[in-house]
């Protein structure tokens, strides 16, 4: 196509509850952060739109409320992706190059203290997810507050057994995460456990453990995405998209292979493609990936190719993904650490990815990056999601 | 598909509680709504606009550089709409009345329940003002406001 | 620089108040039927877009995760937007971009609502409403209608005959309409005579609640030249938003679309379009209330501000007017699954092919455009497709 695409400019808050803001104004925050991160003006923007679910937010037709929070407000923006942030950096990619718009921000919040969990809010949400005529009344005749362990677990019980993946290798992904998360300063609640903490924890659903759950928490993020030349004219530091990849697999929970995550394998296929990548393992140096449950991580680690089929083991085994090693993983604390901003959290997964490209990731920085991942799941109980690539040059 | 086979339904309701964040701005207005029966608006210090209901930022200028103002509990009705129906669908005798109010002093308005008016004598442009509930049964609600009545001249 | 995208098929089904199929096979009929349209198959797509308005209708939070096997997307790049009821256009925008940024040759776009599952509507349309300021007040769709309706008549004189005969015109015209839930012959008078939603809306001049679903196939250049030799193609598209402070607005009056001015000057730019009133032959406009079709004749440009009520009156976009508006029966006659009001882009590119049936117009259409409108008086998207 001869033109690109980049990041210019981007926002994030601190990720922890926050009830005293308005899902608008916790929204404001981070895009008023990303266009003077971007140094552009409201008067710039081309198009603005958000990811967002109606039912997250106790707001049907969600997308009226976030419009001036965005800075959309009479300007060409109606769009509103319902699903999980990291498709908001795919469509921004795909605005920019159709040439709609040259100046694109995508904006998420996410406001977990809005829902009631002590009556399992988000439960419900989970089972109002289910296929209606063969899963949800099944599910319904559980006791609601553990429905979304028991769902992941069934997946994590598979996928263990398969390939001979222990407790303990889950249990050191979380522990890793959860000590990453406290050199970010944006996690307000992390907390250092250790392996043995993570094992000792209440099992869920077998083999999930509480410590190996992403707590939900609230937190938004915005981008500002712009055509190759505007990005030369702004900004010296833009982070090249240089792959984008999303994929959908069954929506049949009985049908599905429980033992790999086919559609990231898939997105990132298309992904690496784009981006030239031909050994994901050597050429990428960072990922922010997804990591609501622990064993999903080192699943993921598979999907993107970081290692061979079943070998996530090994690669958590002799530390390749810990903040020193040779492809550092969630260094920013991913889910487990943070929090997860359920929607949110694959764009805050690119906005952690882009910091690593620019070097600006503080405390948590991966030295010498020039190529990042940024991976985003649609949430339990789907089997979709997308995997951006971001790169220095 | 099989005509003798009839079509089955499956019941089911999705339940989700909320406790929806007012925010910063949305406090301020419902607690001196509540306490002194004022209606408060934010002005952005760069336009000069006067927004109800009041945000803390302003969509146009985008900055959260804004004062509170008070606006006034008299307005002008922009538009409005009677319903003969009560919650459940069924036909009433006497409406009630939405209206979308501007308020006086401010650029904005709200969303507002109009009484003491027969629907025939309610014009668009007609002046307007706020009748509150008695403070001690105000909660911190939009619905301390009572309803809009006409200005009796 | 943007690629050329055309439309090289559309799927169509009959719109009902209740379809007993769940989503998947509601879906996959549309889809089977926009394939076999362009002579596709499954394989040749590259990826799918689709979308709902409301979730809660459905019953399915994340609904478009259950619909992957139906819309053909399975193991494809699949993305949903939902933006209200202006997801009929904003939704193929999303599946135009697809294509015009070359990273997809073939894109199947899937709209769909099925709002018969729900038992409660009211209580949901009630949930669309802002928290603090709007719904505590009880306002429901007929009082939302009824506040920008009044206004509308209010600003221009527009009257409820000049609404009455908008209702009679399309409901009319549904009757040629093979897919239409509620074709009706209907006189004015029957109109007038209907029972009140909330001044000035009346039941018949207010659209029915709808199950259907939609598909439409957006191709590269390459790939829709191997398919016709009579490409439509994406001409123009805008889209127009507002604040959701619909109480306190700048400079706004509920009788302006300011929002919907903007989406279709937008559009007309990108077309390269001067002169709409003689550069547009045909046009589908949203249309769940008779004072909307109205409203968008002016924001389109088809008619001068303030004139939709003369343009009905003069018979202009009538069936065998000037500038006819909804032959289909638009949604009014053909029923109203919000999202699935893509069909009025069905309907724009069936006019342009000629295979309209029995709705086709008598004059040339050669360049059409069409509309989505949603959100709290919000949300406009516009489409222009045509021939070079």
């Amino acid at each position: 196509m001869g033109k690109r695409v980049a990041i210019i400019g981007i926002g994030l808050t601190n990720l922890e509850g926050r009830e005293d803001l308005s899902h608008k104004e916790l929204l404001f925050q981070a895009t008023r952060r990303a266009l003077t991160d971007a140094g552009i003006s409201r008067n710039d923007i081309g198009s603005a739109f958000t990811t967002s679910y109606d039912l997250l937010e106790g707001r049907s037709l969600s997308n009226q409320f976030s419009l001036d929070a965005i800075g959309g407000v009479m300007k060409p923006c109606d769009l509103r992706l319902g699903e999980d942030g990291i498709y908001g950096v795919c469509a921004a990619y795909m605005e920019v190059m159709a040439k709609p718009s040259d100046i694109v921000v995508v904006g998420s919040v996410q406001k977990a203290s809005e829902r009631r969990e002590k009556e399992n809010a988000f439960q419900n949400i989970v089972l109002a997810s289910l296929e209606p005529v063969y899963n949800r009344p099944v599910c319904n005749t559980v006791p609601i507050s553990g429905l979304e362990y028991a769902l992941a677990a069934m997946e994590a019980r598979w996928y263990l057994h398969r390939y001979g993946i222990s407790e303990e290798q889950t249990a050191k992904v979380a522990a890793k995460n959860h000590k990453n998360a406290t050199k970010n300063p944006r996690a307000k609640n992390a907390k250092k456990y250790s392996v043995k903490d993570v094992l000792n924890s209440e099992v869920l659903s077998w083999p999930i453990k509480r410590l190996e759950a992403a707590e939900m928490t609230d937190a938004a993020c915005a981008l500002v995405i712009a055509s190759e030349e505007v990005a030369k004219r702004i900004t010296d530091k833009p982070v090249w998209i240089t792959g984008v990849g999303w994929c959908s697999g069954t929506s049949y929970i009985e049908s599905r292979d429980l033992s790999s995550s086919p559609y990231i394998r898939a997105a990132a296929q298309h992904a690496y493609n784009m981006a030239g990548i031909k050994h994901p393992a050597k050429e990428i140096d960072v990922a922010e990936i997804y990591d609501t449950y622990a064993y999903k991580e080192l699943q993921y680690y598979e999907a993107l190719g970081f290692c061979g089929e079943g070998g996530a083991g090994r690669l958590i085994d002799e530390g390749i993904t810990e903040l020193g090693g040779a492809l550092p993983v969630n260094p920013s604390g991913g889910l487990l650490g943070e929090g997860n901003a359920v929607g949110t959290s694959g764009l805050i997964r690119a906005a952690y990815a882009a910091y690593q490209v620019r070097g600006e990731a503080g405390d948590f920085q991966v030295p010498g990056v020039d190529v990042a991942v940024a991976q985003g799941w649609g949430g339990i109980p789907t089997y979709c999601g997308g995997v951006v690539v971001l790169s220095r040059w | 598909m099989s005509k003798d086979i009839k079509p089955i339904m499956v019941p089911a309701e999705i339940q989700v509680p909320y406790n929806y964040s007012v925010g910063i701005a949305g406090s301020r207005f419902l607690t001196e709504l509540r306490d002194n029966g004022k209606f408060m608006a934010t002005k952005c210090k760069k336009c000069g606009y006067v927004m109800m209901p009041p945000r803390s930022f302003c969509e146009d200028c985008f900055i959260d550089d804004v004062e509170w103002v008070e606006a006034s509990s008299k307005g002008v009705i922009q538009t409005f709409a009677v319903s003969y129906m009560s919650s459940d669908g069924k036909r009433i005798k006497d409406p009630w009345m939405l209206a979308i109010v501007k308020l006086d002093k401010s650029d904005g308005g709200l969303v507002v329940r109009l009484d003491e008016v027969k629907p025939d004598d309610v014009k668009i442009g007609m002046k307007v003002e706020a009748v509150l509930k008695p403070k001690n049964q105000r909660v911190g609600s939009v619905l301390d406001i009572q309803y809009f009545r006409p200005i009796k001249d | 620089m943007a690629r050329k995208v055309a439309i090289v098929g559309v799927g169509m089904q009959k719109f009902a108040r209740r379809k007993e199929e769940t989503l998947n096979e509601m879906i996959f009929e549309v889809a089977r039927n926009a394939l076999n349209e362009a002579g596709l198959t499954r394989d040749d797509i590259g990826a799918v877009v689709c979308g709902n308005a409301v979730d809660a209708f459905c019953g399915i939070h994340n609904s478009s995760k259950c619909i992957t096997e139906g819309s053909g997307g399975l193991m494809k790049p699949m993305m949903m937007n939902s933006t209200s009821g202006s997801t009929a256009i904003s939704l193929p925008i999303l599946g135009y971009t697809h294509v015009a940024s070359g990273l997809y040759d073939v894109v199947m776009v899937i709209a769909y609502e099925k709002m018969s599952e729900n038992l409660g509507a009211q209580a949901v349309f009630n949930t669309c409403y802002d928290e603090v300021y709007v719904r505590p007040l009880g306002l429901n769709v007929p009082l939302q209608c009824g506040l920008e309706a009044r206004r509308y008549l209010y600003k221009y004189g527009i009257t409820e005959v000049q609404m009455a005969k908008v209702s009679v015109k399309n409901r009319g015209n549904a009757l040629s309409n093979p897919y239409a839930q509620l074709p009706m012959k209907i006189t004015v008078g029957d109109v007038l005579n209907s029972p009140y939603i909330s001044w000035p809306v009346k039941l018949l001049d207010t659209s029915p609640v709808t199950d259907g679903a939609r598909a439409v196939i957006f191709a590269s250049e390459d790939v829709a030249r191997e398919i016709t030799d009579d490409p439509v193609w994406v001409r123009g598209v805008g889209r127009g938003a507002n604040s959701c402070y619909f109480m306190g607005r700048r400079l706004d009056d509920l009788g302006r679309l300011d929002y919907a001015y903007l989406a279709a000057n937008q559009a007309y730019d990108m077309a390269g379009i001067k002169n709409p009133k003689v550069e547009i032959d045909y046009a589908e406009l949203y249309d769940p209330f008779t004072y909307k079709e109205m409203q968008h004749c002016e924001a389109m440009g088809l008619c001068e501000e303030g004139g939709a009520g003369r343009m009905i009156d003069e018979g202009i976009s009538l069936k065998e007017g000037k500038l006819p508006v909804n032959a289909s029966g638009g949604l009014q006659g053909e029923g109203n699954p919000i999202a699935a009001g893509m069909s009025r882009l069905c309907w724009c590119y069936k006019m342009i092919k000629k295979e309209a049936g029995a709705c086709q117009v008598p004059k040339e259409v050669n360049t059409a455009i069409c509309n989505g409108w949603g959100g709290m008086y919000q949300y406009n998207a516009v489409m222009i497709i045509g021939r070079d």
